[in-house]
């Protein structure tokens, strides 16, 4: 008796061998997954076109009422990006303008003049309620032009936005070429 | 043995989980920038006042020594002009004038001629027997100021004008008058 259960583990561990080298030739088999990925990094473009008021004529050595200029941004988004708030983040010379809802400055190196934005949305609406920078300042250089989401730049062309400037009137002036430079900025 | 594994692989689950919730959150973004920008003209007014002699009584028959008077010009440009010339371009009669005083005011039948000079004075007087600056002598072109950069200043720069009559010029009663142009360049 002692001697069959002998015999019988042998078999087992015979058994257990052949077992071993079945595998190894894999006819039967077993499946697993192999994973695959890819990340889209979605990102925008920016792309402007320039606000320019042309020519001033001072009135009385001040600058004139209505003298206005319109620039146009095109935000342009990989779709799926889920891009917001699409905004003016500074001019250059923000720190010498009036400060009076006036917050940016044109400058030629010497001398400023303020002026302010008005940015209108594709449909025409106002993004910003009727002066782009906040009447009282509280939003400081935040000047939001669309916080989105901004499905529109994800199709095909993008999305284009109007940006209307506007010159402080009643300041006086100094005859020069004067310039700025908005930074625009998206976050995604 | 399998345990640890266990943990392991959760542990690698946990990593990726945060990592996408930090992407989620990242602020990426693009900034663009556009160009502002404007053109200021620069432009000058000029107002004259009126340059009247008054009443001149003659001297045997002849205009009297000393007939003169004032007008005040005020120049006013904007800031960064830099205008130059601004000056007395010309009379309507100046070809009526004598010698020096080549102004001349018309009575209204067009028939006599009041010779008259001017002379310009800023900051210094001139001799009131150059009332047309030697300079310009025999030209119609009277500068006031070659640079007035006064003019640029908050109300502008005032000039005055003194006119002189022509002394000993025969004279025919009546009322007399010209059109003086007074011009800058800019």
């Amino acid at each position: 008796m002692q001697k069959s259960i002998t015999r019988l583990l042998t078999i087992g561990c015979a058994l257990g061998a052949i077992g071993l080298l079945a595998a190894g030739q894999a006819r039967a088999g077993t499946t697993g997954g192999m994973s695959v990925s890819a990340n889209v990094a979605g990102s925008c473009s920016i792309s402007t076109s320039p606000m320019q008021f042309g020519a001033i004529t001072p009135s009385g050595g001040n600058t004139p009422g209505g003298v206005d200029a319109t620039g146009m941004v095109t935000l342009e988004c990989t779709p799926g990006t889920n891009a917001t708030n699409l905004k003016v983040v500074e001019g250059a010379n923000d720190l010498h303008s009036d400060r009076n809802n006036y917050q940016f400055a044109l400058t030629d190196g010497a001398h400023y003049i303020s002026y302010g934005l008005d940015v209108y949305g594709p449909d025409g609406s106002f993004h910003i309620d009727n002066t782009a920078v906040p009447a009282d300042n509280s939003g400081g250089f935040n000047n939001v032009i669309d916080a989105g989401p901004l499905t529109g730049a994800e199709a095909s062309g993008g999305e284009t936005y109007d940006i209307y400037g506007q010159v402080e009137p009643g300041v006086p002036v100094y005859a020069n070429a004067f310039s700025d430079t908005l930074e625009i900025s998206v976050t995604y | 043995m399998h345990r640890v594994i266990n943990r392991v692989l959760k542990f690698g689950c946990l990593m990726t989980t945060i990592g996408l919730l930090a992407a989620g959150q990242a602020h990426a973004g693009t900034t663009g920038t556009m160009s502002v920008t404007a053109n200021v003209t620069g432009s000058c007014s000029i107002v004259a006042g009126n340059l009247a002699f008054g009443t001149i009584t003659p001297s045997s028959g002849a205009s009297p020594t000393g007939a003169d008077t004032n007008a005040t010009v005020n120049l006013t440009c904007t800031p960064g002009t830099g205008a130059t010339d601004f000056e007395v371009s010309s009379g309507l009669y100046d070809q009526h004038g004598a010698g020096n005083y080549h102004l001349a005011m018309l009575n209204p039948t067009g028939t006599s001629y009041l010779p008259y000079g001017l002379d310009v004075v800023d900051t210094s007087f001139q001799s009131a027997n150059s009332l047309i600056p030697a300079a310009d002598a025999g030209a119609t072109q009277d500068v006031i100021d070659a640079t007035p950069i006064g003019s640029e200043n908050s109300g502008g720069q005032n000039y005055t004008i003194y006119g002189e009559i022509e002394p000993g010029a025969t004279l025919v009663a009546g009322t007399y008058s010209d059109t003086v142009t007074i011009s800058v360049l800019y």
